[in-house]
């Protein structure tokens, strides 16, 4: 493929789409045509991202068909992968087909698995957290330092005063969690949310100048 | 004329967009050289790789939650540029590099940005499209995913760069229980804090987006990190002129920048 | 013991330690009192002023995962606003929260609901609205266009209630129920922003703990108006709702457990802190 395919066109298109989304966004009322022409660019991408979903079925079936066929590191993981996937996808499947006219139709049975099963298993590794905050707190909370030091005051202040036991030890921890809340967070989240706004728009210019382009293809032929 | 509600975003967009552009072109044209603060997270990188090299086990490399389409692509975008830089080290020492992407749009970037490194190695027959691992696009099934992979593979230096959520402390508590070094990056202000306390190594939000231009050397590239200390210098002028005005009772500035 | 090597205690002896000490109060309650803080109060307080007819939005942006503490939550604010006489359009721009609220409406309407008197006049249900973003904000801009039907299929133009409501503009309250994105952030930005700002459609939220504190500053600005804090934030807003409305309470154990853990990752930094000062007065290296 030439350099101009590879490369330039791709960094035209960057530069096009990029300038086009900022006149959308600031000059075309809601509701235009020319609004609702960049809507429709914008909606797109759903198209695109739908496509990228079917072929991360494939690349994860594929991927882990190989395995098993070749009897990989822990190939009998891949086995319960795949039985998931397809056994799933034959479920939502099935009831899609049983009511063709309401698409996104959820059947008996794929209601049962997802709140019996998935909802199960996802609810257990997010209350996992809390286990691996207790570790992490263990571990890492440690007075090295006068800043770890007031990390850890203000750490264990918060977790009193946001839990009744906080307000039954003494009726302020409620209120000094709610002032670090309110006060020092506040502004320590704007100082970096208004850091990160401006990082984020020169990061824009660099990818649309193409000054930046790690995200791009291969440079060398 | 600007849409209704978008008169002051307008006007800020403009001016840190001018001010990173006039420090670009000053840095381009040799009129300025601006130095720029070491960033240990990004310095620790290689020493990560070389770590994992001489155990002769793998570096896992995620990019977070972020997909092309969500708010959050310029974290992802940031985390890829890294992704790229520590692909190349690998590539060089010889070490193996597996990226778990969360969202299936990014694969196909991951691939280019890989094999591109790869390709700056000289190694470019070694690259191998099987150490991009995609393990489904929901949250804690593909943070377990990461999870045991991290255990099972024994790996030595894991790498997290890009927008996360919850999953933040299972993956950076994992890689400490699996023995990895790990260094981790975010500019989700929530996550930030799991990151700081539990990696070895942490990027605070926009560090995540001077990632390339940092890693990169290159005078151009750091001379737009330079636009946005003018940029914030411009911000924290505003907001002390917003104070004594409103203290003044002149509510002119408020009024502008209110929604 | 010897605190010097408590530093270097088996990870699984911790999880153990929890696992028991949170049990406990699940079992056996120790009701310990619970303190009305600022931001949920700023809730109710906000939920109260509206009037009997007055349109509101409760979405239901969560998953699986964070139920223990958005659904309290959300079951909290529906009961509120049936009992205010608000209208209730309810929805979800996640796709796990369509069956989620669909749940939690049984829970207050009744377990007959959609099949109840007041469905289509007092309470709708749209369901999942895919899109993320550029849903919620054709949701504000043209509700009708957001989503042809509610989530069982009746076209809105045969919902009584849905005649009311065309856009943000209709809307006297929006109840964003997150643990994410989009959330409270998308609902400013997307819906808000474009609306006329918090004056003309104030903004409630209920989050997970964990996100909260990215959330002050739109609160500071007056674009979030009440923010329910995760569990105990439910748990605050659940004893001023059972104070005013007889709201049968069942948070009570749950932050028994909430309290107790906390207590157990504070003893946990103690006993590592002691462990680290003296390995450090002795000369040698934390493990």
């Amino acid at each position: 493929m030439s350099l101009v395919i590879k490369r330039y066109i791709p960094l035209v298109i960057t530069f096009l789409m990029g300038i086009i989304m900022v006149i959308a966004t600031y000059f075309f009322a809601p509701g235009t045509p020319a609004r609702d022409a960049t809507a429709l660019l914008t909606g797109s991408v759903d198209i695109l991202v739908v496509m990228a979903g079917v072929i991360g079925l494939i690349v994860l079936i594929r991927h882990h068909s190989v395995n098993i066929s070749k009897r990989g590191r822990f190939w009998k993981y891949s086995i319960f992968t795949i039985i998931g996937v397809i056994l799933y996808l034959i479920i939502g499947l099935y009831g899609v087909a049983t009511h063709p006219q309401h698409l996104m139709y959820a059947s008996d049975l794929f209601a049962w698995v997802y709140n019996n099963i998935y909802v199960s298993m996802d609810m257990t590794i997010f209350s996992l957290l809390a286990f691996f905050i207790a570790s992490a707190a263990y571990r890492a909370f440690r007075l090295r330092s006068l800043e770890a030091s007031i990390l850890l005051i203000v750490g264990a202040l918060m977790l009193l005063g946001r839990a009744p036991v906080g307000g039954a030890i003494w009726e302020g921890l409620p209120t000094i969690a709610t002032w670090l809340l309110n006060v020092p967070n506040t502004a320590g989240n704007r100082a970096i949310t208004i850091g990160i706004a401006i990082g984020a728009i020169l990061l824009a210019i660099r990818q649309l100048m193409g000054i930046e382009r790690g995200y791009l293809g291969p440079e060398q032929q | 004329m600007i849409n209704e509600g978008l008169v002051a975003s307008f006007v800020m967009l403009i001016i840190v967009v001018a001010e990173g552009l006039i420090a670009l072109f000053l840095t381009r044209a040799g009129k300025a050289s601006p130095k720029i603060r070491n960033i240990p997270g990004l310095e620790a990188i290689e020493e990560a790789v070389g770590r994992a090299t001489e155990m002769g086990r793998p570096i896992a490399f995620t990019t977070g939650l972020g997909g092309i389409r969500d708010q959050y692509y310029y974290q992802t975008i940031a985390g890829l540029n890294i992704l790229g830089y520590t692909s190349e080290l690998a590539a060089k020492y010889g070490a193996k590099l597996i990226y778990y992407p969360y969202d299936p749009t990014i694969m196909p970037m991951a691939v280019d940005v890989m094999e591109q490194s790869y390709i700056r190695a000289g190694k470019s027959d070694e690259f191998n499209p099987e150490n991009i691992e995609y393990l489904g696009g929901d949250q804690f099934p593909w943070a377990f995913g990461v999870l045991g992979r991290t255990y099972r593979e024994k790996i030595a230096a894991s790498i997290h760069m890009g927008p996360f959520w919850a999953e933040s402390l299972i993956l950076a508590e994992s890689g400490f229980y699996s023995g990895a070094i790990q260094i981790a990056g975010t500019a989700n202000y929530h996550q930030i804090h799991f990151f700081v306390v539990a990696a070895d190594y942490a990027l605070i939000g926009e560090e995540l987006m001077a990632a390339g231009a940092y890693l990169s050397k290159d005078p151009t590239q750091i001379g737009s990190l330079w636009g946005a200390d003018f940029s914030k210098i411009t911000t924290v002028a505003l907001i002390l002129i917003g104070v004594i005005l409103t203290a003044a009772g002149v509510t002119a500035l408020n009024d502008f920048f209110a929604l | 013991m010897d605190w010097k090597t408590i530093t270097q205690i088996d990870r699984r002896y911790l999880y153990i330690i929890l696992f028991i000490f949170v049990s406990i109060p699940l079992l056996s309650p120790l009701n310990l009192p619970i303190l009305v803080g600022e931001h949920a109060q700023a809730m109710y307080d906000t939920t109260e002023t509206l009037s009997a007819g007055d349109i509101v939005v409760c979405s239901f942006d969560f998953g699986p995962a964070t139920i223990p503490e958005n659904r309290p939550q959300a079951k909290g604010f529906l009961f509120q606003a049936r009992e205010l006489g608000l209208r209730v359009v309810a929805t979800a721009f996640w796709a796990s929260g369509g069956p989620l609220g669909e749940d939690i409406l049984r829970d207050v309407y009744g377990s007959d609901f959609p099949a109840i008197p007041e469905y289509g006049t007092d309470v709708v249900y749209l369901g999942y609205i895919p899109g993320n973003e550029v849903g919620m904000q054709t949701f504000g801009d043209d509700t009708w266009t957001a989503k042809g039907t509610d989530h069982y299929g009746t076209p809105m133009a045969d919902i009584p209630l849905m005649q009311d409501t065309r856009a943000a503009e209709d809307l006297s309250l929006w109840c964003e129920i997150t643990s994410g994105t989009p959330g409270e952030q998308q609902v400013i930005q997307f819906v808000q922003g474009r609306h006329g700002g918090p004056a003309a459609l104030p903004l409630v939220v209920g989050s997970t703990a964990v996100s909260v504190p990215g959330m002050m500053p739109f609160y500071a600005a007056g674009q979030i108006v009440g923010i329910l804090n995760g569990l105990s934030g439910a748990g605050e807003y659940e004893s001023l709702l059972a104070g005013a409305y007889g709201y049968p309470t069942e948070l009570l154990a749950p932050l028994d457990a909430q309290s107790v853990a906390h207590v157990i990752v504070i003893l946990f930094i103690i006993a590592g802190n002691i462990s680290y000062v003296l390995t450090r007065s002795s000369g040698g290296k934390e493990k």
